[in-house]
């Protein structure tokens, strides 16, 4: 570790300077941690003597995940499992991976590179960056005097075009496997094709950083594993594979922020997150458009929509409006590669501060004051209502947003139990239940409460208010052999070893 | 040589089905070549010319002449109410001669009929023309009689007439009050079906997943290769027969303003203690409707209608459906009495509703087409308010068609896109509309367009480039 110590945020140019490549690996496989090769140089060159090193470099802090992940299926709460990778990135036995590897993860199985096998925990996730931070059980290393090695995260904002990097990881299945290639682009947006990126259709991503895009080949598995430099540093986390080698990494630099706000936040009975602000601003790029709006060039960002009931929207923003600064700091966003870092100013505001907008309207120019709200998932909360055979969720303002719909009371319906009472009521995925026995439902906790009476009811009927599309309808559920079960609906506890999902 | 090899596969395609490719010059000897020869006069084929601003296509399916002046009844899928009256242009009634070219007929357009699935067109002149129209009956039909039916094989078989016997297999009661199911195969939608006696009591209207052009060029037999098993009695259509449609008069439709009518499941009724009491629940009103006004709101539950009970279908979620055609059925002005349950411990409660007009649908709305664009964009109707939870007198324009590659397309403009404004300036309607847009083609031609659009309730900017 301490040869790694040395580097700082511009190592590579003043490694240059400061390492000669006659200085070898001395300390190479003696210090356990050893982040990085004891030179750095802006972009080495890949010979092949350098590819082995850098990877006899990583392989020790790369391990293979096996994962237990929490979902609802057919009204139940139950697991899936699936394989992935991840980078051990401290002394502490933090390892980072993707969050559509171990978000939401009940059982982590961590497989290092001495092919010893430790349970992990889940410490945080983000869905919005698509990264978890998991952490080795570390009481059992000690125990078990399991040594394991870590890496040095890099840099990501001076990468370039041509870099030869490589990516290490566990495709299906076939733990420490590298691959090589070259940095295709090191800022790629989606904007273009999917200005809104889903994990697994659902989960918010994407949104806060670009891309790195690489030709190193990716496949299932290699999630969550590290990309990493010709100076043996990360500088990426593996999580999109495209095909005919187009392939995508988170950035480290949005790694180490996300690391530290979990690492942060974490509780032994809590999850680690990372807090962002949210104003309910779809922003557009102006390229093109600067002549219609006559406005400078690189000057301002087009607010496309205003979400219906938030903070902008109740401030009085209004689509069509350009954003020129927030808090006088200017907002500039001319092409696509620009939307993500302008989300990101949103989101690093301090949730539920006041912030000036400043605004062009037509010839006017506006300051508003805004307060921020904290940004939630259109996702909400799951909870499983057994004996009626299914699962509910959340409405959450962006599900509502989205869906057009004119509050958030309610819980939606997410999956059902084939055979059970809400499937036997042919009830839908995407209804919303709006009364039980005619009390109104608030949201998940009120329909857990409300649930839980039912279950004492002699005659097992249950009158639910459903609102399908645009109509209402009543739907009846028949429960035979009602009886107490005051557990139900509550989370269900999560084996030893997890925190529970915040 | 194409229809002799026609004939051919014909012959292979329907075994049994009795096809009879050149009429007897002697009297027919049997009696399903009587009936044969005696509908086959009847039979025509309807088409017209699919206009619209990406091309042109003609559209033919089978219909059966209905009174001496040349009236023909075809089915309604071939007029389906999406399509824009505009782009129905040289409606043709096409008449089978025996080895000689069919001859085609100008048409006029009566209109749709959605109260019976039929359309309607009379021909423009009837000289040198002699219609034989068919007397549709209304006689019960009994499970296990056999019938007959007659139709027209497709374009490339010179829409000779055909015929195939069957036997009723079964009723069925839904949406449609009876149906019936055949238990060999009909000849082709747009048939007429015969009892042994060979009296007309029904027709082979189009039913979902059944193909009805008797000119589809891609597969140019594909109206006989799956044949219909399905027909409607005589009582079904005889609506259109007494009351037809006017043209230029689209038919006015009864509108009781309630768009979301579920029927009432079987465990919901017993709730409310209405076992064995068909029922519908009102899931939506509309604000100013006549439901509305009469004093109808969310949650009720319709039991009777003008005193009768609702009628219950062969499967129970079909009430609402049949309700709804009931209604359809009625006069615009009507006054109906229904009997509705507010609460489960209340007594039925009377309501009078006056039926409404149902307010115009798409295939009156005006459109507009700019091919430099590729845009066409229509007026906005009620439909498209009600789905978007917007206000009925909402502004704007929909796009109705977008050129696949033109400048709106590549622009990321989508169907059904709301056009709010168009560079700055609120879009009120099509007019409006064509007069702008034409107005900045001709002051700002290389200058882009910015449309801003409603999209799933949240407002877009789509910048087309200034198409060159």
């Amino acid at each position: 570790m301490a040869c790694s110590a040395a580097h700082g945020p511009n190592s590579r140019k003043q490694g240059l300077l400061a390492w000669g490549p006659g200085v070898l690996l001395l300390c190479l496989g003696l210090l356990s941690g050893c982040g990085s090769l004891p030179w750095a140089e802006p972009f080495p060159a890949a010979t092949p003597r350098r590819v082995v090193e850098v990877t006899q470099l990583i392989f020790p802090a790369v391990v293979r995940l096996d994962v237990a992940k929490e979902v609802y299926r057919q009204g139940k709460r139950s697991v899936e499992r699936g394989i992935g990778s991840g980078v051990i990135i401290d002394a502490q036995g933090h390892i980072l991976t993707n969050y559509h590897v171990a978000g939401r993860a009940t059982q982590i199985d961590i497989t290092l590179a001495n092919k010893e096998r430790v349970k992990g925990r889940l410490i945080g996730d983000d869905h919005w960056t698509d990264l978890a931070v998991v952490q080795m059980d570390m009481d059992e290393i000690h125990r078990r005097h399991i040594s394991f090695n870590w890496a040095t995260m890099g840099r990501s904002d001076n990468l370039v075009p041509g870099e030869v990097v490589m990516a290490v990881g566990t495709p299906f299945g076939l733990a420490r496997t590298m691959t090589l290639g070259v940095i295709s682009n090191a800022d790629r947006t989606f904007y273009d094709v999917a200005p809104h990126l889903r994990i697994d259709g659902e989960y918010e991503t994407g949104e806060f950083s670009n891309w790195i895009q690489m030709d190193t080949p990716i496949n299932p598995g290699n999630s969550g594993g590290p990309l990493v430099d010709m100076n043996g540093k990360v500088i990426g986390i593996n999580t999109r594979g495209g095909g005919q080698n187009l392939n995508f990494a988170v950035p480290i630099d949005t790694a180490r922020e996300v690391v530290r706000a979990i690492l942060r936040t974490a509780t032994p009975e809590h999850k680690g997150y990372v807090e962002r602000s949210d104003l309910g601003l779809d922003l557009m790029p102006l390229q093109g458009l600067e002549t219609f709006y006559n406005i400078d060039i690189n000057h301002g960002v087009l607010i496309n929509s205003v979400e219906r009931g938030s903070p902008a929207d109740k401030a009085g923003v209004r689509s069509q409006d350009i954003l020129l600064a927030i808090n006088d700091h200017p907002v500039n966003v001319r092409f696509p590669e620009q939307i993500a870092p302008a989300r990101k100013m949103i989101a690093d505001l301090p949730v539920g501060s006041t912030v000036i907008l400043t605004l062009r309207r037509g010839s006017r120019v506006l300051k508003l004051p805004v307060k921020t709200w904290r940004l939630l998932s259109a996702v909400g909360e799951e909870r499983e209502l057994k004996r009626w055979g299914m699962s509910v969720r959340q409405i959450t303002p962006a599900y509502a947003a989205e869906h057009q719909l004119d509050d958030t009371l309610g819980a939606i319906v997410t999956t059902m139990s084939p055979g059970l009472p809400a499937s036997k009521a042919e009830l839908r995925p995407g209804d919303i239940i709006r009364r039980v026995n005619g009390k109104v439902v608030r949201d998940v906790d009120a329909i857990a409460g409300l649930y839980r009476q039912t279950l004492t009811q002699k005659d097992g009927l249950v009158l639910l208010q459903v609102q399908r599309g645009r109509g209402l309808q009543s739907f009846v559920l028949k429960l035979s052999g009602a009886e107490d079960d005051p557990d139900a609906a509550a989370p269900v506890p999560l084996p030893e070893g997890t925190a529970p999902p915040r | 040589m194409y229809r002799l090899i026609t004939v051919a596969l014909l012959s292979a395609l329907l075994p049994g089905a009795g096809v009879l490719a050149a009429p007897p010059a002697a009297p027919p000897a049997n009696p399903i070549d009587k009936l044969y020869a005696q509908v086959t006069p009847s039979l025509v084929a309807v088409q017209y010319t699919l206009d619209t601003e990406l091309g042109r296509r003609d559209l033919c399916e089978g219909g059966v002449v209905v009174s001496s002046d040349g009236m023909v009844i075809a089915p309604l899928a071939m007029f389906a109410p999406v399509i824009p009256d505009v782009q129905m242009k040289d409606f043709k009634i096409i008449v089978p001669r025996h080895l000689a070219e069919p001859r085609e007929v100008n048409a006029i357009f009566l209109g749709r009929d959605e109260r019976t699935g039929l359309a309607v067109l009379k021909p423009q002149s009837s000289e040198g023309v002699k219609w034989v129209p068919v007397n549709f009956q209304e006689i019960p039909i009994q499970v296990g009689e056999p019938v007959i039916s007659v139709g027209l094989l497709p374009k490339a078989a010179g829409y000779r007439s055909y015929v195939s016997r069957s036997r009723v297999a079964a009723e069925i009661h839904g949406a449609v009050p009876l149906m019936l199911v055949a238990s060999g195969q009909l000849t082709v939608t747009g048939s007429v079906v015969l009892d042994a006696q060979g009296q007309a009591i029904g027709f082979v209207n189009a039913t979902a997943g059944q193909q009805i052009l008797l000119n589809d060029n891609q597969n140019r037999l594909a109206a006989i290769i799956n044949p219909p098993t399905f027909f409607v009695p005589t009582s079904d259509f005889r609506l259109t027969l007494k009351d037809p449609p006017v043209a230029g008069h689209p038919m006015k439709l009864p509108w009781i303003g309630l768009p979301q009518v579920a029927s009432l499941r079987k465990d919901v009724a017993q709730f409310f203690h209405l076992e064995n009491q068909p029922a519908v629940e009102i899931g939506d009103v509309i604000p100013g409707s006549p439901g509305d006004l009469a004093g109808l709101k969310r949650g009720m539950k319709i039991v009777k209608l003008n005193g009768q009970p609702l009628q219950c279908g062969d499967d129970p979620n079909d009430v609402a459906q049949i309700f709804a055609r009931k209604i359809l059925r009625m006069k615009v002005g009507q006054k109906i009495t229904l009997s509705v349950l507010t609460d489960s411990n209340q007594p039925l409660k009377q309501v009078t509703v006056t039926l409404g007009e149902r307010p115009p649908g798409v295939s009156t709305a005006k459109r507009f087409y700019d091919d430099a664009l590729g845009l066409a964009v229509r007026q906005i109707v009620f439909a498209d308010t009600y789905v978007r939870k917007l206000p009925a007198d909402q502004k704007g324009v929909i796009v109705a068609l977008l050129k696949p590659q033109g400048p709106a397309q590549v622009a990321k403009l989508q169907d059904e896109d709301l056009i709010l404004q168009m560079n700055g300036k609120p879009v009120t309607g099509v007019e409006e509309f064509k007069k702008d847009f034409q107005q900045l083609r001709r002051t700002q031609p290389q200058e882009p367009i910015v449309f801003v659009v409603l999209r799933q309730g949240q407002e877009q900017t789509v910048r087309i480039e200034a198409p060159q």
